[in-house]
C-alpha cells in the first residue's frame, strides 16, 4: 500500500517536472503585453537560400503556382503579409533578391491526383513562428499565409486546405510517396533535392544571419565572433555546416536539436548569437517580444 | 553501382567511425556510472534502515518515469543553462560529462531494478546464515548476497547495456554534436538523394555493435549462473 502511493507520488512528480521541461516555446501563453523585442537580427545575410514550393516530378500544378506568386507580389500581398508577419522586428529582406524576380522553369505538367479529391494537402512547418506554426487548431506565418494565397489562385477555399506537418528531413519522401500535394515549409531549392522532387517558385530568398541579443553592438557577422564568443544552432542544418566549413577556425559552434533551446541560451547570456535563415531569425525575434 | 560509388564519396566527408565510437564511450561511462549508482541505489532498497529503503524506491521510481529525452532537455536547458553548473571551459566537454550523467542516471534505475530481481533469486537462507555467522549488513551484502545477485542478474543488465548503447543518440539533445544521430541529420540534410543508404549504414553500424554485446551476454549468463 506504502509502496503504491509512493510510486503513485513519484509519478505525480516527474509528470509535473516533465510538463515543466518541454513547456519550453509557447510564445502565445507567455501572458505577458507586448514589449520591445529581446533579440533583434543583424542585418548582413552571408549565404542565399531560395524558399521554393516543393512538388513531385509529375504535379500538374507548377506553373499556375509560379503565375499565383507573380500576382501575389504584384499586387502587394506579397508585402503586406511579410511585414503583419515581422511586426516589432526591425528586419528588412535583403532587398537585391527580394521580392523574387527568377522563377523556377517547369517541366511539363505531369498527371498526378490530388492526395484527397476536391482538397489541397499543403505541408508545413509546425514550430517556426510567424513562418509556420500550429497554435492550438490555426495554423500561422508567412509560408501558410503565401500557401493559402497560391491554394485560392488555383481554386480551393481556405477550409478546402489540409496543412501537414513536413519536418526537414522528411520532405523529400512525403511528395514522392504523394502524402502531401505541395510545400511550403522554408524548403530551400538545391541540386541535391531536384534529383528527387521538383520545385516552383521561389516565393522568398533569405540568407544564413546571426540573431543577437537587442543593443549587443559587438556582433556584426561571423568575423566578429572570433574572441570566445558563441554561436548556437540546430544540429546538422545548413547554416551549422556552412559555418563548419567556411569559419570554423574562429567561430566556436554549440549545436541543440530545436531553435528554442538556443533562443533560450541566448537569453541566458550562454551563447551570444544564434544563426540560420534570417526569415527564420526574425520569426524568433518577432516571438521573444510576445 | 554508380549510386553506390557516389554516395561513397558523398559520405567521406563525415567522420562516421569518430561518431561511432563518441556512442561507444559514452556508453562506456554512463554504464559504469550506471552500474555503480544502480548498486547504490539496491543496496539502500535492501538495507533495515526504512528511510533509506523509501529514498531509494522514490529515486527508482521517478528516473523510471521520466522519459529520457526529458532528462537530456533538463542537463542542457536547466542544468547548464539555468544553473550555470560548469565543469571546464570548453562547452564540449561540458556538454559531454551532462550527457554521461543524464544517461547514468536514468539507466541506474533499471539496473537497481534488474539487480533487486536478482536478489530475490538468491535464497534467504543464505541471508540468514551470513546474520547467523555475525557478519553485519554491509558484509553479508558486499560478500554474500550481490556477488549471487549480480551472477544471477546478467542478462537483464545486458538488456539494459544494449538499450543504453541504443539510448546514447539522444545526447544530441545535450549538445553533443558529433555523435551518430546528429551525424545522420548532418548527412541527410546535404544528400536527402541518398536517404535510404545513409538510414542502412548506420543501422547496420548499430547491429555490428549489438550483436556481440547480446551474444555475450546470454553467454556469460549461462556459464556464471549460481548453481544450486
Amino acid at each position: 500500500m506504502k509502496k503504491m502511493l509512493f510510486g503513485i507520488i513519484a509519478a505525480a512528480v516527474s509528470l509535473g517536472m516533465a510538463g515543466c521541461a518541454t513547456g519550453t516555446s509557447n510564445p502565445t501563453t507567455s501572458g505577458t503585453s507586448a514589449k520591445e523585442p529581446a533579440l533583434e537580427v543583424v542585418g548582413k545575410p552571408f549565404s542565399t537560400e531560395r524558399y521554393g514550393v516543393g512538388i513531385p516530378k509529375d504535379s500538374p500544378y507548377c506553373d499556375q503556382i509560379n503565375e499565383a506568386i507573380k500576382s501575389m507580389i504584384s499586387d502587394g500581398t506579397w508585402q503586406a503579409k511579410l511585414d503583419s508577419e515581422m511586426t516589432g522586428v526591425k528586419y528588412t529582406p535583403n532587398a537585391a533578391t527580394n521580392p523574387p524576380a527568377q522563377f523556377e522553369t517547369c517541366d511539363a505538367p505531369g498527371t498526378a491526383a490530388l492526395v484527397t479529391p476536391g482538397k489541397i494537402t499543403i505541408g508545413i512547418k509546425f514550430d517556426q513562428p510567424h513562418l509556420g506554426f500550429k497554435d492550438g487548431n490555426t495554423y500561422t506565418g508567412f509560408d501558410v499565409d503565401v500557401a493559402t494565397y497560391v491554394a485560392g489562385k488555383l481554386g480551393f477555399s481556405p477550409d478546402q486546405i489540409v496543412w501537414k506537418e513536413a519536418v526537414s528531413a522528411q520532405r523529400e519522401t512525403l511528395l514522392q510517396n504523394h502524402q502531401v500535394d505541395m510545400i511550403f515549409a522554408t524548403y530551400s531549392i538545391t541540386d541535391a533535392r531536384k534529383e528527387k522532387v521538383s520545385f516552383a517558385g521561389p516565393y522568398f530568398v533569405a540568407g544564413q544571419d546571426l540573431l543577437i541579443r537587442a543593443g549587443d553592438t559587438s556582433i556584426t557577422g561571423p568575423e566578429s565572433l572570433n574572441n570566445g564568443k558563441k554561436l548556437c544552432s540546430v544540429t546538422g542544418s545548413t547554416p551549422a555546416q556552412n559555418i563548419q566549413d567556411n569559419y570554423a577556425q574562429q567561430v566556436q559552434l554549440v549545436q541543440f536539436t530545436t531553435y528554442s533551446e538556443c533562443v533560450q541560451a541566448l537569453l541566458t547570456n550562454k551563447v551570444d548569437a544564434v544563426t540560420t535563415d534570417d526569415i527564420i531569425l526574425a520569426g524568433l525575434a518577432a516571438a521573444s517580444s510576445q | 553501382m554508380e549510386y553506390l560509388s557516389r554516395y561513397w564519396t558523398f559520405m567521406a566527408k563525415y567522420n562516421v567511425l569518430n561518431a561511432f565510437w563518441v556512442n561507444v564511450s559514452l556508453t562506456l561511462a554512463a554504464g559504469a556510472l550506471a552500474l555503480i549508482l544502480g548498486t547504490i541505489a539496491v543496496t539502500m532498497r535492501i538495507s533495515p534502515v526504512s528511510s533509506l529503503r523509501l529514498a531509494s524506491t522514490f529515486y527508482v521510481n521517478v528516473f523510471r518515469d521520466i522519459p529520457l529525452t526529458v532528462v537530456m532537455v533538463i542537463m542542457a536547458s536547466v542544468v547548464w543553462m539555468q544553473l550555470n553548473v560548469s565543469f571546464s571551459n570548453d562547452f564540449h566537454t561540458d556538454f559531454y560529462i551532462l550527457a554521461v550523467i543524464g544517461l547514468g542516471i536514468y539507466h541506474s534505475s533499471f539496473i537497481a531494478e534488474a539487480l533487486r530481481s536478482g536478489i530475490n533469486t538468491v535464497p534467504v537462507g543464505q541471508a540468514e546464515a551470513a546474520r547467523g555467522i555475525g557478519l553485519t549488513f554491509l558484509q553479508s551484502t558486499r560478500i554474500v548476497v550481490l556477488p549471487q545477485a549480480f551472477r544471477g542478474s546478467i542478462a537483464p543488465i545486458g538488456n539494459t547495456i544494449i538499450a543504453l548503447i541504443k539510448n546514447t543518440t539522444v545526447a544530441s539533445v545535450t549538445g553533443v554534436s558529433t555523435e551518430t544521430s546528429s551525424t545522420m541529420q548532418a548527412a541527410i540534410e546535404m544528400g536527402p538523394q541518398f536517404i535510404f543508404l545513409i538510414f542502412l549504414t548506420f543501422a547496420l553500424g548499430y547491429v555490428i555493435i549489438v550483436i556481440p554485446v547480446g551474444v555475450l551476454s546470454t553467454s556469460l549468463s549461462r556459464r556464471l549462473a549460481v548453481k544450486r
